[in-house]
């Protein structure tokens, strides 16, 4: 069995690019030296990992360590710098917090159009789309506009939707924590179904560390953009948190 | 150090004098470095083990050790042009040994070839520090790393077969004390006398591997794993070569976000008119609207009757409309979808295609509303108008390939939509939307028929009102520049989508 997704010697640069206007671009011009910044900022470096499928991956490490932008490569948001990264899976869905509606479409609509560009067949979404509807507890505002909606109902729809429509790989972004209490619950029951079904891979990056702990099978620890460490989930995270409280 | 890649492994690109300069360093800064030496056996084997793949990977300093690496890399236009091989490597470290402080462990081969290959070094040159050596077989994996960091060596040579010497130095780099540890292979066998290395003419024309498989037949398996290599090098220069024709990509993303693109026009196109009183009607009612307009302000405050002069008007309204609201949205298609972009990975160019798909859908509309006034108005339906078909074709490309260069400059160009405004405003009024050319001098004629979408118009005309066929010769010269921009666009997209992100 081929891991689900590889990394090698993954690199990834950011430069401070910026959209122009013809104003700013010209004013770049008579400026002859570049300016600070053009500078580059690396963000993952010689990153080399690989996902199984059946496996519960967490990423954990400090702010700015590049969790969130491991994720996005992960996701084929942002394609390497360099480096090889390998993509068997079919459907790679990303939950963050700020999910990807349109504004002024429905809630329906936009389940559609974000099941159908994760890759997934809009037969299947017609068959699960009650399930989320029902899972989200949005009811009669699924058919108005998702700008109508408040901030709750569009993170519980944005959870809904990941949790339903299971694409093969499931990155979750530090959203374990959606909603009140009741859907909390709920959520945090349907990801450990999801997780015992076996057949899927989830790759959660979060601070806290006894979710992790009790979801995850393995951990990578990254610091700066390296992978630190990466094996047995209580093991790491020992690790990482003797790192932690040394230095503090 | 300078590093190429070489299918997907950094590998450097310097000389041994200056890997021992490295080792140098390393060797003043106790810190602790994995050279790894690359050749093809190990990259077939990294693809089957993944704990050889690892193993390379993690190595600090892989080096060209095999002539296949030299090969990929020329192949790929790079310019690794010179091996740098383990034996070597190591006999430069070792001559150096007493330069830069090392004492020298050597690990592996058969019984007693270690010793050898120390005698030989010490006869090489003397003075060089070995604190021991060891052929690995006598103790357990524990017993061997004590032994080894007991020993006081800073620098480990471990001659075992490959790959299992770079799984054993992956698994246990953590445990021993040492600031270089290097994989030599079959180093020692040759050091020790055991066995030769081919002749130096040989090696230079790059045939090495074809000396040690003559001179042990036992290695014809290796020989396979050859084939495999180039192989592998065949299947990923291939796969390279053949994302340049990106239309093959492009039709296989086409057909992949299909279902996406069906779906997004319909709602998109359900927005335009959301809302709205008279909804959907709007579709019909704006080209209608504008064709009396202009058919007011000519023929009755300008009083030159021209007969059937609405039809005329109204279908350089509707191929204009079409052409210049997917460009001024495709200008905008990217730029406004930041949201979607942040969240889910997919190709961007879906986003200015889904822009175009929405207006043909309106201009499908209209077209067929143009149709039932020209049969109302007394035209007589011939075959003739089935022609229809190639010219929408050709101004589908035409615009499309207009779309998607707008939609990847509106990303870096905030001020793109401003100026296509205006720009727009100037040629409608030099596209023959509402006059024609008759009055014209011919000089100016030739120029303004150089804007293809003035020609796309005439042939709409040439074959619903005036029956004659369109110049084809021309049409396929539209498409042909409307395929070379799809295709520019397309492939600027593909290599410029990934910092869509980060630029918005």
């Amino acid at each position: 069995m081929k891991p689900v997704i590889e990394l090698q010697n993954i690199n990834l640069d950011y430069n401070y690019r910026q959209s122009l206007t013809v104003k700013t671009y010209i004013s770049n011009l008579l400026r002859k030296t570049r300016r600070e910044d053009d500078k580059i900022f690396r963000a993952l470096e010689s990153v080399t990992l690989s996902f199984e499928k059946g496996k519960v991956y967490c990423v954990i490490g400090n702010n700015g360590a590049g969790k969130s932008t491991l994720l996005k490569v992960l996701a084929g948001i942002i394609s390497p710098s360099s480096g090889i990264l390998v993509n068997r899976a079919k459907s790679i869905g990303l939950l963050s917090l700020g999910a990807s509606f349109s504004r002024e479409l429905t809630g329906k609509e936009n389940i559609f159009l974000n099941g159908l560009l994760l890759g997934i067949s809009k037969k299947y979404i017609e068959e699960n789309i009650q399930k989320i509807i029902d899972f989200s507890e949005i009811n009669d505002f699924i058919d108005r506009p998702v700008r109508t909606y408040s901030s709750g109902m569009v993170a519980r729809l944005g959870f809904s939707i990941a949790i339903n429509l299971k694409p093969q790989v499931l990155l979750i972004d530090e959203v374990l924590s959606v909603g009140d209490i009741h859907f909390k619950e709920k959520s945090s029951k349907a990801l450990v179904e999801l997780i015992k079904s076996k057949n899927k891979t989830v790759v959660i990056v979060s601070h806290d560390m006894s979710t992790v702990v009790n979801l995850c099978d393995e951990a990578i620890w990254l610091e700066k953009g390296r992978v630190i460490k990466v094996g047995q989930v209580q093991a790491v995270v020992d690790e990482y948190i003797a790192a932690s409280t040394k230095r503090s | 150090m300078e590093y190429e890649n070489i299918l997907g492994y950094k590998v450097v690109k310097s000389s041994y004098q200056s890997i021992v300069d490295v080792v140098a360093k390393v060797i003043a800064l106790n810190r602790k470095i994995i050279i790894t030496a690359l050749n093809a056996e190990k990259i077939v084997y990294s693809k089957k083990h993944s704990e050889v793949l690892w193993a390379i990977s993690r190595s600090d300093i892989v080096i060209p050790d095999g002539v296949g690496i030299v090969w990929a890399s020329m192949l790929s236009g790079g310019n690794l042009y010179h091996r740098i091989t383990g034996i070597d490597l190591m006999d430069k470290i070792i001559e150096s040994g007493v330069r830069i402080g090392a004492r020298f462990y050597l690990m592996g081969g058969k019984h007693g070839v270690a010793e050898k290959t120390k005698e030989y070094f010490l006869n090489k040159y003397p003075g060089t520090n070995f604190s021991g050596t060891t052929n690995g077989y006598d103790y357990s994996n524990e017993e061997l790393v004590k032994a080894i960091n007991d020993s006081g060596a800073n620098i480990l040579f471990v001659a075992n077969s490959s790959p299992k010497q770079a799984i054993w130095i992956f698994h246990n780099k953590k445990l021993l004390n040492m600031n270089c540890i290097m994989g030599v292979g079959g180093a020692f066998d040759v050091y020790a006398g055991l066995t030769k290395r081919a002749p130096l003419w040989m090696r230079k024309i790059g045939l090495e591997w074809l000396y040690r498989i003559f001179s042990d037949p036992l290695r014809i398996g290796h020989l396979f794993n050859l084939i495999r290599y180039v192989g592998m090098v065949i299947d990923y220069k291939l796969k390279r070569f053949l994302e340049r024709f990106s239309f093959v990509i492009m039709l296989k993303d086409l057909k992949k976000y299909s279902e996406y693109l069906k779906y997004s026009s319909k709602v998109q196109l359900r927005l335009e008119t959301a809302g709205t009183f008279l909804g959907y009607l709007w579709l019909i009612l704006e080209p209608l609207a504008f064709m009396l307009i202009y058919t007011f302000v000519v023929n009755v405050i300008f009083k030159t009757n021209k007969p059937f002069y609405h039809l005329f008007v109204l279908i350089g309204i509707i191929v204009w409309q079409f052409t210049s609201k997917s460009i001024l949205g495709g200008a905008s298609s990217i730029s406004k979808s930041k949201q979607i972009i942040d969240q889910v990975g997919f190709r961007k160019f879906i986003l200015p295609t889904v822009t175009l798909l929405v207006q043909f859908y309106r201009f499908l509309i209209s077209i067929t509303v143009f149709l039932i006034l020209t049969i109302i108005s007394g035209f007589p339906i011939t075959w003739r108008f089935l022609e229809f078909i190639p010219i929408t074709f050709v101004l589908g490309i035409f615009v499309y390939g207009m779309v998607l260069i707008c939609s990847h400059v509106g990303v870096y160009l905030l001020d793109l939509k401003n100026i296509l405004d205006i720009v727009l405003r100037f040629m409608f009024y030099l596209t023959p939307v509402m006059w024609l050319y008759e009055n014209l001098k011919l000089s100016w004629i030739i120029i303004l028929k150089l804007n293809p979408i003035s020609y796309i118009i005439q042939s709409y005309r040439d074959v619903f009102l005036y029956g004659n066929s369109p110049n084809y010769i021309y049409l396929v010269l539209i498409s042909l520049f409307g395929i070379i921009l799809i295709y520019i666009g397309h492939r600027v997209m593909r290599k410029r989508e990934s910092e869509y992100g980060k630029v918005l």
